[in-house]
């Protein structure tokens, strides 16, 4: 809203306009309406033509030519600088860039202190750590190169590891507030997670996809029933909101949810499940029931 | 007053009361990570190692119903319970019911 309602898409239509009728006047009129076709809406032409023409936005002449002696600029306003300010206050930002956006003497609308993330875990990767910074442009550039990386790591039993791997692509956890690489070693499939990287170095091993292999491996999936209780609905889709699923209604109360997931995530999608409780009944694949079932029936043998 | 809240609720069952809600799970050797979790997915509270395998979680909140997605989390481990809100206690313990219902396991001795 900050910067859209501002110079939403009739704004930045017009400027284009205007931009060619400063560079190379006169404007036509087919100027006008291929810039219009192809930075607005297809309805667009009509109210955007008729002002123009009728003289309503006093900006192009009859004769095609602008008052205008400069191109348009947008400048940003100081709440958009202020917005702006915040965001680079934040630590991650710095994993990109040195030189994160300044605006000398404008305060930020607000900082990190004053927001609280209160369902993020404790342990999220150290932004700060001169090392990890160091490791994720490494990274960086090897994604952005499509170059194979030699990565010394810890695994999650705290032994040392190195591996040569060729990057996909890296991934965010909002929840744990953490990184990780999702790479192939050529025969299979890896994922690191970025905190545990001790270094991360260009790697002289040639490392390509066989052929007919997919850069990363076929998502699982999970088909479970919805009951429509305490609104397990919207908080279901809340939850899981940023993976794929398809959901079908059976009747006013429940539903069959189809989720897909990573293998990888398996456990933490379990648990999730389970968290629940009993608005949701996982009915396959059935290794994924009989999970859940073994978790119930440990948990009944405690005799709460 | 953040540490009395576990997700956005300022205003339990009991009004302006805090409910102590208390957990103790078991892990195996191989399991420590259990612990690990308990500390830093806590929002609030304070977990304590009991042994070697045992763990407990202790919190005074204000809605302590806002707490019960992360226990069933722990589900297969959960040892010892307790809320000194009973509604919601007895609101944990018909949902277990429920889910050894849903998965036909109701009727098995244990």
């Amino acid at each position: 809203m900050v910067f859209s309602e501002l110079y939403g898409a009739y704004y930045n239509v017009l400027a284009e306009i205007l931009r060619l009728a400063v560079a190379s006047p006169p404007l036509e009129t087919k100027d006008i309406h291929r810039i219009v076709e192809e930075r607005a809406f297809s309805e667009s032409i009509l109210e955007l033509e008729s002002a123009l023409k009728s003289g309503r936005w006093p900006l192009i002449r009859a004769d095609g030519t602008t008052a205008l002696k400069q191109p348009p600029t947008m400048p940003l306003t100081l709440l958009q600088k202020r917005w702006l300010k915040s965001l680079s206050l934040d630590p991650r930002l710095k994993l990109f860039t040195d030189e994160p956006l300044d605006f000398p003497g404008v305060d930020p609308l607000f900082t990190p202190e004053d927001v609280g993330c209160y369902d993020r875990y404790l342990d999220g990767d150290p932004y700060e750590d001169e090392d990890y910074i160091r490791n994720f442009r490494q990274i960086l550039d090897a994604l952005h190169r499509r170059r194979p990386l030699h990565i010394h790591s810890l695994d999650a039993a705290g032994r040392e590891k190195q591996a040569d791997v060729l990057p996909s692509h890296l991934e965010y956890s909002e929840k744990d507030d953490k990184f990780r690489l999702q790479c192939h070693r050529g025969h299979g499939y890896t994922t690191i997670n970025l905190a545990r990287i001790i270094h991360a170095g260009p790697s002289e091993k040639d490392i390509r996809l066989p052929a007919g292999k997919k850069e990363l491996p076929l998502p699982r999936q999970v088909d479970f029933e919805l009951h429509d209780h305490r609104d397990a609905l919207e908080r279901v889709l809340l939850h899981f909101a940023h993976l794929e699923k398809e959901v079908r209604k059976l009747d006013t109360k429940h539903y069959v949810v189809r989720m897909s997931y990573d293998q990888k995530d398996e456990t933490e999608i379990l648990i999730r499940i389970l968290s629940f409780g009993p608005m949701l009944k996982v009915i396959s694949p059935p290794h994924f029931v009989r999970l859940i079932r073994e978790r119930i029936e440990q948990q009944k043998e405690q005799s709460l | 007053m953040q540490s009395h809240i576990w997700g956005v609720s300022t205003w339990g069952r009991n009004r302006n009361t805090l409910e102590t809600v208390s957990f103790t799970v078991c892990y195996s050797d191989r399991e420590g990570f259990i612990h690990e979790r308990l500390e830093r997915e806590k929002r609030c509270g304070r977990v304590e190692k009991l042994g070697p395998n045992r763990s407990r979680f202790t919190a005074e909140l204000y809605d302590s119903s806002e707490i019960i997605p992360w226990i069933r989390s722990f589900i297969c481990r959960i040892v010892e319970i307790s809320f000194t809100n009973r509604e919601v206690e007895e609101r944990f313990r018909n949902d277990l019911e429920e889910m050894y219902r849903l998965y036909q396991l109701d009727g098995e001795v244990t």
